[in-house]
């Protein structure tokens, strides 16, 4: 089958680096994927995932809906991947003329949190769900599967996630030396809730003083003050990094905080467990189906400062075997999660909507 | 000067009854010499008749400008002497001075000695209308001319004088005298540590606009003003300094001390102070006493406006500071004390308090576009110093022109902004993105009270700063505190970030808020508890039978000969509590002979009988051995035999009323009240109502309640504080408290979202426990249920598990831990010194799972201190101490949270078991009369009848008496409060539990059974029969000899009685019958 995986703009981010990875291991069940981007974040895009021109996947370009369209012109599943790809494909698909074109919705968060509500935008993002009569949607964690079934009446498919392990791995053991805790301050999504971290890495370093290490990323300092946040000398800030650089931090810390208000799946708290490190996690979202409290992640409610740092507390006062025995079972729980497991279940979604 | 004391000359003016001088009016004010006279010094009025009288001394006086004494006195043996001479009215000193003024019209009698005038001010007390009389007498008592009568209307305008200003060259102020005052140059006079100055030491210029309020100012050619304020000078109305009425520089000058963070005291001037003004001032600062030497002498300068005198330690006590010049041994002012002031006036000045993003006490201006809370790791030192929180509020401030923009205010309290004094700390801890000048105001309805100016730069800065008060302000109104920007602020996105705002006398950033208005205290339903009626007097020595000695407080003494003897005693303070201002009394009832009972009956307001539990009731007492009636025997201590509530219901019946009474709970037996005053609280009330009178007690009449305080025996005691207060339960709260999302947008759509159960994780923090579901491939075994957080707030749970070598009984425990729990909790099993082999096994058994821990005890401590070294150990706020010989079922912990939460005083909560004692269900007793332990029905499995227990409970949560130590949910800090187990009375753990419910039922907390909840208990043997029923002997001596007044076997039973227990022990038994 021939599949295009919509995705407009440069990457960098999760979500897309999930569905260049996912369909590169499409490839080895005889499926065609190819990737549609825009054109004039083509360069960067092409820049940011080498991998795809080594696996030999099709990288198509557009500007507009037409152009969209006609590079669907041999596909048999187009995916949408964000609610405005989605409503793009909505345009292009009467413009196609492929008869035999379908679509499917990978919904990889809950879009209508990103806006405000009332807003055009927000209209577009409820509406992604049922804009498209006959798609697949399919999504990576119950917890997205629920919310858009209980909201817009769409049955969601689920898949399993992925976590690209050539990246993210483990490192040795550090104990002996003095933990470190990691995280990420990102002002422009709130909802990753970049004050509340920057608040909780402060009340960390006045509790615990010199006995733990702080590490920030995500933001430039610069931006950060913008956005009025000026950490203290505690904090160490590392800046905007890469994937290969946000890995590095993971695999030389032993606790990352993900404070973020929910998470539909928690991708970056995963990825922390590939790389020995236990992350702590909200509580509202996906996360609780890989991440186990005090067996292999701590699991908050991160409205709830105190029961963050709690949690925190409760983790650095582990003694080495103990900590060790849940830095194991983290590591373990992220071998659940590759690209190989994924793509096979995206595949079996695809197979069945298609012949169905 | 020092103040005038009134000296009364009784009989001195009646001894003097001259006729009036010929020309003097008797009474009356004399207007003769009004506005119509010329310059002052000729205005005397010379009587010389008067004079031709032979006395010693002699002289005139009369009165002038309606208010002045003026006249002149002279001695006949010397006449160039200047005598002092006293003014007395209506037979009251109020003054007295140095006639040596000079009256140029006194040349025709006396030659060149003119210098025998005086003049002063009848103080304005007198201006009321009515007549009194005045005498001016010589210092031997007589007086120099006849008295005279006078009489001010109460609109006359008492002169003033106010000084404004000091400058190194002058002294300038307002001066208030009626307008038809003649106004000269010795209308002020200056006095230097109690001497006048000459006239001419001094150049006075009032200004002559004719009004009642002139200004006037002082030069003086050859003194400075930092002499005047060395030698204490005193800027005066003529003649009324010697009234004690005047203008102290130093005082105008108004230096305050007020204590400030990093323990330094700020002193400042009220008074702008020049530069060049050297002043030459140091501060003595005294610790924990005003008098002695001072700990520290430092110099102080003013010309700023403030100085800051830093203490190199912090004392404990009280610091006071007095100022004093150089070279001068006197202070100029008084020592004050500066720990007992004003304090903070801003309540939460760190910002630590939030609610759904903004913060509870400050409201942010509107101009500011964005605010949120953030916090910064300040270093130990800083925080503990300015006594910061951590917390901060971060602002972002507007682009441009800023005139006055606020962007913090708060509302304070105008009683407490009355207080303040003439000055005010401000403090300011604050950094910004780009410098720029804020303002700290202090203000009310009708203006500013006191402001002062702050920059705020890009690094942390702490400030403090003085401001004067606004001087003469109408009564507050609407006052509030905030902080203001002016001037510009360069570029968009400037934020600003506060770490704290203070405003008050103490200033530093106090950690807690300053208290709300007094709390809502519950009500005391006593009657008359402060003892203030006593509408039959005071004197009971003929009164009969039963009597009401103060109002609602009833006596009666059965069969006695006499009465009790009741007195009002004023009430003592209990042993390291200091005397509280405001009078309190007690109320003191002795008794010789008691041949069957005296009773003290206190009548309460209507007991509701359903909530009995919720009732506490105490006093302080003490016992008197210096008795009234000496019969009593010298004891140190008096023994009250029951207290109890009595409800006594009258009804007519033909002819006349007729009352019963009803016992309706017994609060206490036994109680001992020694000599020392001692609060003691009865918190555990029994219901022991007799159902026929219950139903009585509605049909008929009216009744009224009373607490009775029986004695059997002899007694002499008083009682005081006495209080009966009812702890109201809460609404229904649950704690899914006030933290919210950080994405607005999030918040914003929560309304939108549908129901469902995933989803109601998002509208509460709730994630159903029924409904998790396991993951498909799961790295950990689903042996292990998954954690909800139905009870977010509720805090830390630790489940604490004594362990003695019983391994399979702790480990099955353990297991069922690890099945049912689906709370975020800790477990803690101490191992009590089992053996290697036990250890180990419980030790692998935990190896991954990390929540779970194990301390070993090396040698055997026994159970009752391995349970405390377990919850002392702890740091959760609830711990829940199980037996190793009990398995859990499915929400347990919820069921019991569930029913702690249900109250507001819970210490401890159980559940019902197999084998509990009285917590069995569905029999506590087997047919032998022994404790049961009771099977599982047929054909039911833990869970399953776990289950049924959870829906057919009525989930009543009872309060009881005693609890089942096999599995209790407790309170960690009441657990503290009360000193945990009694280790030493209790070391092998038989009684120690009921000995805790004795002391928490006694404190006035509460215990529960979680009616709805069922633990499996093995009931196994800890101790062979024999040695159980040694330990249990020796428990139970210890507890008779702990609490004498408590019968354990009764409130055993009475707990056995339970309804709530009775219908889930119905409904159990059923299920055995259908088996």
């Amino acid at each position: 089958m021939n599949v295009t995986f919509i995705l407009p703009g440069h990457g960098g981010g999760g979500g897309a680096h999930s569905v260049v990875q996912e369909s590169v291991g499409l490839k080895q069940f005889g499926v065609r994927p190819a990737i549609a981007t825009t054109e004039h974040t083509m360069d960067a895009f092409r820049a940011n995932y080498p991998e795809l021109d080594e696996a030999g996947v099709e990288i198509a370009v557009f500007q507009d809906a037409k152009d969209l369209a006609d590079s669907l012109a041999q596909c048999d599943l187009a995916v949408a991947t964000t609610y405005e790809s989605l409503h793009l494909l909505r345009n292009a698909k009467p413009l196609c003329g492929n008869k035999k074109l379908r679509t499917a919705y990978y919904v990889q968060d809950y879009e209508p949190f990103f806006v405000a509500p009332g807003t055009p935008e927000w209209t577009r993002a409820r509406t992604s769900y049922s804009a498209m009569p006959d798609q697949l949607l399919f999504a990576k964690t119950d917890w997205l599967c629920e919310i858009v079934r209980a909201n817009h009446g769409q049955p969601v498919t689920r898949v399993s996630p992925s976590i690209d392990h050539k990246t993210y791995y483990p490192g040795p053991d550090h104990s002996g030396r003095r933990p470190t805790i990691c995280a990420m301050i990102r002002p422009k999504t709130p909802r990753r809730a970049p004050r509340r971290t920057a608040r909780i890495l402060e009340q960390i370093a006045e509790r615990f003083d010199d006995k733990v290490e702080l590490l920030a990323f995500g933001a430039s300092p610069e931006e950060l003050i913008r956005n009025g946040i000026r950490t203290s000398e505690r904090i160490a800030q590392s800046g905007h990094l890469s994937r290969e650089g946000v890995a590095a931090v993971l695999r030389t810390s032993d606790i990352f905080l993900d404070l973020s208000d929910y998470q539909a799946f928690g991708r970056t708290a995963l990825e922390g467990m590939a790389c020995g490190c236990i992350p702590v996690l909200p509580q509202i979202g996906g996360a609780d189906e890989f991440a186990r409290n005090f067996v292999n992640a701590m699991v908050v409610d991160t409205r709830d400062e105190e029961a963050i740092l709690r949690a925190v507390s409760d983790l650095l006062s582990l003694d080495d075997k103990t900590r060790r025995t849940m830095r194991n079972a983290a590591m373990k729980t992220s071998l659940d999660y590759s690209v190989e497991k994924a793509a096979y279940t995206e595949y079996v979604a695809f197979s069945e909507f298609l012949t169905a | 000067m020092a103040g005038i004391r009134p000296r009364r000359f009784s009989g001195v003016l009646a001894a003097f009854s001259g006729r009036p001088a010929a020309g003097a009016r008797d009474n009356g004010v004399s207007d003769r010499y009004g506005a119509a006279q010329p310059a002052s010094d000729a205005t005397d009025d010379l009587d010389l008749q008067a004079v031709g009288e032979e006395r010693e001394h002699y002289g005139h006086f009369f009165i002038q400008n309606k208010m002045f004494l003026r006249g002149w006195a002279s001695a006949r043996s010397n006449p160039s002497e200047s005598l002092r001479v006293s003014i007395v009215i209506d037979d009251v000193e109020i003054g007295s001075v140095v006639a040596d003024r000079p009256r140029a019209n006194l040349k025709q009698l006396l030659g060149d000695n003119i210098h025998h005038g005086f003049d002063i001010l009848i103080p304005q007390r007198y201006y009321d209308g009515k007549s009194h009389q005045v005498a001016v007498l010589a210092v031997d008592g007589s007086a120099i001319a006849p008295s005279r009568r006078f009489v001010i209307a109460p609109e006359t305008v008492c002169p003033e004088i106010k000084i404004v200003e000091i400058s190194p060259s002058e002294i300038s102020g307002l001066l208030r005298i009626s307008s038809d005052t003649v106004v000269s140059r010795n209308l002020i006079n200056v006095w230097l540590r109690g001497e006048r100055l000459p006239p001419n030491a001094a150049r006075v210029s009032i200004s002559d606009d004719g009004d009642s309020l002139r200004s006037f100012r002082l030069t003086f050619p050859r003194l400075t003003i930092a002499d005047l304020l060395r030698d204490d000078a005193h800027i005066a109305i003529a003649g009324s300094f010697e009234i004690g009425e005047s203008a102290s520089l130093r005082d105008a000058l108004g230096i305050s001390v007020v204590r400030g963070w990093n323990n330094a005291l700020t002193v400042s001037s009220r008074v702008l102070l020049p530069e060049t003004l050297a002043l030459g001032l140091k501060l003595a600062v005294y610790f924990g006493t005003k008098t002695g030497a001072p700990a520290l002498v430092a110099d102080v300068d003013l010309s700023l406006g403030s100085d800051e005198v830093a203490l190199d330690r912090a004392p404990d006590g009280d610091i006071y500071a007095a100022v004093v010049a150089d070279g001068d041994e006197t202070r100029w002012t008084e020592p004050e004390c500066l720990s007992r002031r004003l304090g903070e006036l801003v309540a939460d000045p760190t910002f630590r308090d939030w609610n759904d993003g903004a913060p509870k006490s400050w409201t942010v201006g509107n101009a500011v576009a964005e605010a949120f809370q953030s916090y910064y790791a300040f270093s130990h030192e800083a925080s503990r110093h300015y006594g910061l929180s951590g917390t901060l509020i971060a602002l972002k401030c507007p682009e441009g022109r800023c005139d006055r923009m606020e962007i913090l205010r708060q509302t304070i309290s105008a009683e407490a902004v009355e207080q303040v004094g003439a000055s005010v700390l401000f403090g300011l801890a604050a950094r910004s993105t780009a410098p720029f000048q804020v303002t700290v105001e202090l203000g009310d309805r009708s203006g500013t009270i006191a402001s002062a100016v702050f920059g705020i730069r890009t690094d942390w800065s702490f400030l403090t700063r003085t401001a004067g008060t606004c001087e003469s302000r109408p009564p507050a109104q609407d006052c509030f505190v905030r902080v203001l920007i002016s001037g510009d602020i360069a570029g968009s996105d400037t934020w600003c970030e506060i770490a704290g705002v203070a405003c008050g006398e103490q200033a530093v950033f106090c950690r807690k808020s300053i208290a709300p208005a007094r709390e809502s205290a519950s009500e005391n339903l006593i009657e008359n508890a402060q003892l203030s009626s006593w509408p039959n007097g005071l004197d009971f020595s003929e009164a009969m039978g039963r009597f009401q000695a103060a109002a609602g407080w009833f006596v009666y003494n059965k069969r006695a000969r006499g009465v009790p003897a009741v007195v009002l005693r004023p009430a003592r303070p209990l042993p390291g509590q200091t005397p509280s201002a405001a009078a309190r009394y007690a109320f003191g009832i002795a008794a010789v002979e008691v041949p069957n009972y005296c009773r003290l009956e206190i009548r309460t307001k209507r007991i509701v009988l359903e909530e009995l539990t919720d009732y506490t009731f105490s006093f302080v007492a003490s016992a008197d051995s210096n008795a009234i009636a000496s019969k009593i025997e010298k004891r140190q201590w008096a023994t009250i035999d029951h207290i109890f509530l009595l409800r006594r219901t009258t009804h007519l019946v033909d002819g006349g009323k007729e009352s019963r009474d009803a016992r309706l709970a017994a609060i206490a037996n036994r109680v001992l009240v020694t000599k020392t005053p001692q609060k003691i609280t009865f918190g555990s009330w029994v219901d022991v109502r007799d159902e026929a009178a219950a139903v009585l007690d509605e049909e008929r009449g009216s009744s009224e309640d009373f607490i009775v305080i029986e004695f059997s025996e002899p007694f002499s005691v008083n009682f005081q504080d006495v209080e009966l207060i009812k702890v109201s339960k809460p609404e229904a709260e649950f704690g899914f408290g006030e933290s919210t999302f950080e994405d607005v947008n999030i918040t914003a759509q929560i309304p939108y979202l549908e129901d469902g159960a995933y989803l109601r994780a998002l509208k509460s923090g709730v994630a159903d426990s029924a409904e998790t579901k396991a993951p498909p491939d799961s790295a950990v075994s689903d042996d292990i249920s998954r954690w909800s957080w139905r009870y977010r707030e509720f805090g830390s749970i630790d489940v604490i598990v004594c362990m003695h070598n019983a391994v399979d009984e702790t480990l099955d425990c353990l297991r069922s831990l690890c099945r049912a729990s689906s709370v975020p909790h800790s477990v803690c099993v101490v191992d009590d010194a089992s053996s290697i082999v036990a250890h180990n096994r419980v030790s692998e058994f935990m190896q991954d799972k990390p929540w779970m821990r194990i301390v070993r005890n090396t040698e055997n401590l026994g159970y009752t201190r391995s349970a405390n070294r377990g919850i002392f150990g702890s740091e959760a706020d609830w711990v829940i101490l199980l037996n190793s010989d009990t398995i859990v079922t499915k929400g347990w912990i919820e069921g019991l949270l569930e029913c702690a939460v249900s109250h507001p005083n819970t210490a401890c909560v159980g559940p019902v078991s197999n084998a509990a004692t009285y917590q069995s269900v569905p029999e506590v007793h087997d047919v032998n009369g022994k404790w049961c332990v009771n099977d599982l029905p047929p054909n039911m499995n833990l869970e399953e009848l776990s289950g049924f227990v959870r829906t057919n409970a009525q989930k009543a949560f009872p309060s009881v008496p005693l609890l089942n130590g096999f599995c209790t949910l407790i309170k960690r800090d009441i657990f503290v409060e009360l000193g945990g187990f009694n280790e030493a009375a209790f070391p092998a753990g038989y009684g120690e539990e009921n000995d805790w419910c004795a002391r928490v039922a006694k404190a006035g907390y509460r215990l529960s059974v979680a009616d709805h909840v069922f633990v499996y208990h093995h009931k196994s043997a800890s101790f062979g029969a024999s040695r159980r029923q040694e330990l249990a002997k020796a428990g139970s001596k210890a507890l008779k000899d702990l609490h004498p007044d408590i019968d354990f076997a009764a409130l055993g039973r009475r707990l056995g009685d339970t309804a709530a227990l009775a219908h889930l022990r119905d409904r159990l038994r059923a299920l055995y019958k259908t088996g």
